[in-house]
Formats: structure tokens, C-alpha cells, sequence
């Protein structure tokens, strides 16, 4: 039997050996045969696995994930490729969407304190009254939101603003800039901390407050 | 040494000179010795409130700048043992100080006193910056309204950037009425928004102008409620643990009758 895939158990790891040069068809079927003969060495182990030795598009990738499922009884718990790791379970949606960078920020926004990010923003905190956050893409408050927020600075008008609960002074998306309904100041500083996670985002070229769920999702997916 | 804590506010007005007097003289009957200093360069309020400006002959710069020796300026309170005051120069203004001065002070006098009360100016600039430079803790006084509860969140934003994490809340000038009706923050409002803890809770009580006009801390006769709560803190400050005043509201007949127009 060819040698372009060799197994190779590796610490806590099961290294894949796989030949750089030869086409990878014949690296599959390769692959295939090396998985049945070592069936029974392998048996169900619980294991993580890396490709070595040749750069993999995340399709092949994919594909010789599929053939060890199919090939073997192993239960594959993560997959190191190119010194990189994801957690399994191993299906790559292949409709991630490439939002750019995202900043987190640990820590509660205070009157006064200010943070901007030239991409998404996460806050791990609360943002009070009096404190700003701006953004270039999404706004995601892990926190009670009642200060501001501005996501989209640059007219993106397709930026969204999610918070556990908010009640800001002022939310703006790209051009919409959005307001405190609140007549009475007293409301809009009255912060009780309880509630789930709501989003703001624009509707019809409307800015459009709610609980987040699959119905609000759908809404933002606009489908 | 002294441990040694700044009353602030950000805001003017909501009470951080009564409160360091108050505090000062709650301290020093519980046999503490304790300095209080006024921070408050140019507007210079404690030694009125404390009915010892007619005794001031050297003050805070006049140390700094070594026209004296730190011993000639500190004023002795004579009403009860253990309270000193380092007042403030009226003639100068906050830049005639800085931090690192009045930290090198104030290091040199911890030996001294088990507590070192500063009072320090509203504001967020020099005078904030050198009130805060030697603390070991944040006395934060706020009033319920918005505006002096949102000064004092960027007060906390400010102290948390300059490594004083140990701030504790006091509530002042509380109408129990007024909260009752739904007409003012409550205590847990303001909890919600600041997220520290409360140290003491002060109602709103006419007695601490008259006390304050008179120069004599209100807590020297500890009949009120206001003094009381003044009382309360002095201890929690030592480490005692006091629960809370239950503020009654005005209650009566009248209240009650206006009460019942008002639905």
C-alpha cells in the first residue's frame, strides 16, 4: 500500500501525515485505506487530530473529516490545521460572513468614559448613563446598556446594537439617530438590572427596539 | 498609620464638606485621632463649617511652599480630643499645588493620626487630582438626583483609573416622602446605576444649616436623625458593623388626607 497518509499517534493528539506532492484524490482514497487498516488500533477513541505536512483548503479539509467519520469509529473533539485549532463538531458552515475585526472590552463604561472601535465592538460590562460607545460595525452589550451607543459610524445603516436590556439616552445606526422616549428623566435613570438580551436595528429605514428571538433574527436577516 | 480617605462628589453642593466634618468629629469621639485637610484651595469652606476660621494662621500651601512646619498649621479642635484641621489658603488657587506635594504631605503625617479625612473640591481637574493622590479609599457623597448621581459615576470612573477601587457610597439628603412617592431616585435606584457599596444613608434635615451656620457639627449633639446617620458611618468607617436608620416619613394626618387627594 502507498505510504501518502501516515497515522501517526501523537501525545494527546492523532497526527495525519499527508503527502504534500501527491493529487488529492489519490490522497483520499489513500486515507480511506490507511482508516480501515487501523480500525481496530483506533476503535472509538476520543481523540483530536491534525493535518500536517500539506496546506488544505477548508473544503478538503472538510471533506477528509467527513471520510475519517465515515471510515472510523472515532469521536474527533478538535482539529488543529496549520497551527490553528477550532473546536469541533466539525461542520464548517460554509456561509460564515466575514464581519471584520471585533474588539472585546472587559470592564462596566462610567459617566464620561468612552470607547471606539474601528470594527465590531463587545462590551463586557455595563454602559451607564453618560458614557459613549461608538463603533465602525455591530455593537454587542454582554451588560445593561443605558448610556450611548453608535454603531455603523460611517452610514452603515446595516450595523445593529445589542444589549442584554437597554434603555439608552440615545442609540444611532449608520444616519438613523434614535432618542429616549422617556418625558421624564427620572425614567431613563431608573436602571433596573434584570431583563434578556434586546437588539436594535433598522427596519424599513426605521430603528427598531426589541427582545431578541427568532422572530426579531429573522427580521434583521431580512428574508 | 493612617488610613487615609477622600470625600468627593464631582458634583458642588451635595454635602462633602458637612459630611468630612461630621465624619471627623464621629472618628475623633470614638477616641480616633484624626486630621482633617481641605483640599479646597481658593474656596475654602471646612474651617467655617468647623467654627475654626478665626484660628487659621498657616495653612496647606503656606506647608507646601515652607513658609512654615506642618505642626504650626494643623489647628487643634478644642471641643473634643483628637481632631486636627489643616485648613486651606483662601488667597491661592488649586495649581499652587500638586499631586505629588500633597501626596509627600500627607505621607508625612499618616504617622501621626489612625485617620486622614480629606475633603476635596467639586470638580474633576487639579484639585480632584490632588485630593485623590494620597487615598487609600473614596467617600463618595451624592444627592438623589440625576445629575449629582451621574457626576458621581464618572467620579468612580475616575478613581477606579487611578487605582482607588475601595469606594463606598453615601447617600445624602434623603426625603423619605419624596421617594415614597415616586418623585425622587430611591437608594436602590442609585445602587443600580453606580454599582458600589452604600456606607450610610443621610435624610434631608434643616438642623444641618443651622449647625453648619453656627460652626459647630451637628453630630456633637447626636439627637437628630441626620446626626445619627453621621454617627452610623463614623463606626462603619472604624470596621463596626451598624444597620440602617429606618427613616420614617412624615406621616400624620395631613400627609395622610393629602394622600388620599392626590389618587
Amino acid at each position: 500500500m502507498d505510504n501518502y497518509v501516515i497515522l501517526k499517534g501523537k501525545e494527546d493528539r492523532l497526527v495525519i501525515h499527508l503527502d504534500a506532492e501527491i493529487d488529492y484524490e489519490t490522497l483520499k482514497k489513500n486515507l480511506e485505506e490507511k482508516l480501515r487498516e487501523a480500525e481496530k488500533f483506533l476503535k472509538n477513541a476520543k481523540v483530536a487530530i491534525e493535518f500536517s505536512n500539506r496546506s488544505l483548503s477548508e473544503h478538503e479539509e472538510n471533506q477528509l473529516v467527513e471520510i475519517i467519520r465515515r471510515e472510523s469509529d472515532i469521536q474527533i473533539t478538535y482539529i488543529m490545521s496549520n497551527g490553528k485549532s477550532f473546536v469541533g463538531n466539525f461542520i464548517i458552515p460554509e456561509t460564515v460572513i466575514d464581519e471584520g475585526v471585533t474588539k472585546f472590552y472587559k470592564g462596566n463604561l462610567r459617566s464620561g468614559q468612552s470607547v471606539h472601535y474601528e470594527g465590531n465592538l463587545v462590551v463586557l460590562g455595563d454602559i451607564n448613563p453618560g458614557a459613549i460607545v461608538t463603533a465602525k460595525g455591530n455593537i454587542v452589550v454582554l451588560g445593561y446598556l443605558n448610556g450611548t451607543a453608535y454603531a455603523g459610524i460611517e452610514d452603515e445603516d446595516e450595523a445593529f446594537i445589542s444589549a442584554l436590556k437597554m434603555n439608552p439616552i440615545q442609540l444611532r445606526i449608520g444616519k438613523n439617530i434614535a432618542r429616549n422616549p422617556a418625558e421624564d428623566m427620572l425614567v431613563t435613570n431608573r436602571v433596573k438590572k434584570e431583563g434578556s438580551l434586546e437588539v436594535a436595528y433598522i427596519k424599513d429605514g426605521k430603528m427598531h427596539i426589541e427582545d431578541f428571538n427568532k422572530i426579531t433574527l429573522r427580521d434583521m436577516m431580512k428574508i | 498609620m493612617a488610613k487615609v480617605i477622600v470625600i468627593t462628589s464631582g458634583k458642588g453642593g451635595v454635602g462633602k464638606t458637612t459630611t468630612t466634618a461630621n465624619l471627623g468629629v464621629g472618628l475623633a469621639l470614638q477616641g480616633k485621632k484624626t486630621l482633617l485637610i481641605d483640599a479646597d484651595i481658593g474656596l475654602r469652606n471646612l474651617d467655617v463649617v468647623m467654627g475654626l476660621e478665626n484660628r487659621i494662621v498657616y495653612d496647606l500651601v503656606d506647608v507646601i511652599e515652607g513658609h512654615c512646619r506642618i505642626r504650626q498649621a494643623l489647628i487643634k479642635d478644642k471641643r473634643c480630643d483628637n481632631l486636627f484641621l489643616l485648613p486651606a489658603a483662601q488667597t491661592k488657587d488649586k495649581n499652587s499645588v500638586n499631586p505629588e506635594q500633597m501626596k509627600t504631605l500627607i505621607e508625612a503625617l499618616k504617622e501621626d493620626f489612625d485617620f486622614i479625612i480629606v475633603d476635596c473640591p467639586a470638580g474633576i481637574e487639579q484639585g480632584f487630582k490632588n485630593a485623590i493622590s494620597a487615598a487609600d479609599q473614596a467617600l463618595i457623597v451624592t444627592t438623589p438626583e440625576i445629575s449629582a448621581v451621574r457626576d458621581a459615576d464618572r467620579i468612580i470612573g475616575l478613581l477606579d483609573a487611578n487605582e482607588i477601587r475601595d469606594s463606598k457610597l453615601i447617600v445624602n439628603r434623603i426625603k423619605v416622602d419624596m421617594v415614597k412617592e415616586g418623585n425622587m431616585l430611591d437608594i436602590s435606584d442609585i445602587v443600580d446605576i453606580l454599582a458600589v457599596d452604600v456606607m450610610g444613608i443621610i435624610p434631608d434635615d434643616e438642623n444641618i444649616i443651622i449647625s453648619t451656620n453656627k460652626g459647630e457639627p451637628l453630630i456633637f449633639k447626636g439627637s437628630s436623625l441626620a446626626a445619627k446617620a453621621y454617627g452610623n458611618i463614623s463606626q462603619r468607617v472604624i470596621g463596626n458593623e451598624v444597620s440602617f436608620l429606618e427613616l420614617p416619613s412624615r406621616g400624620g394626618i395631613f400627609n395622610k388626607l393629602r394622600g388620599i387627594f392626590k389618587r
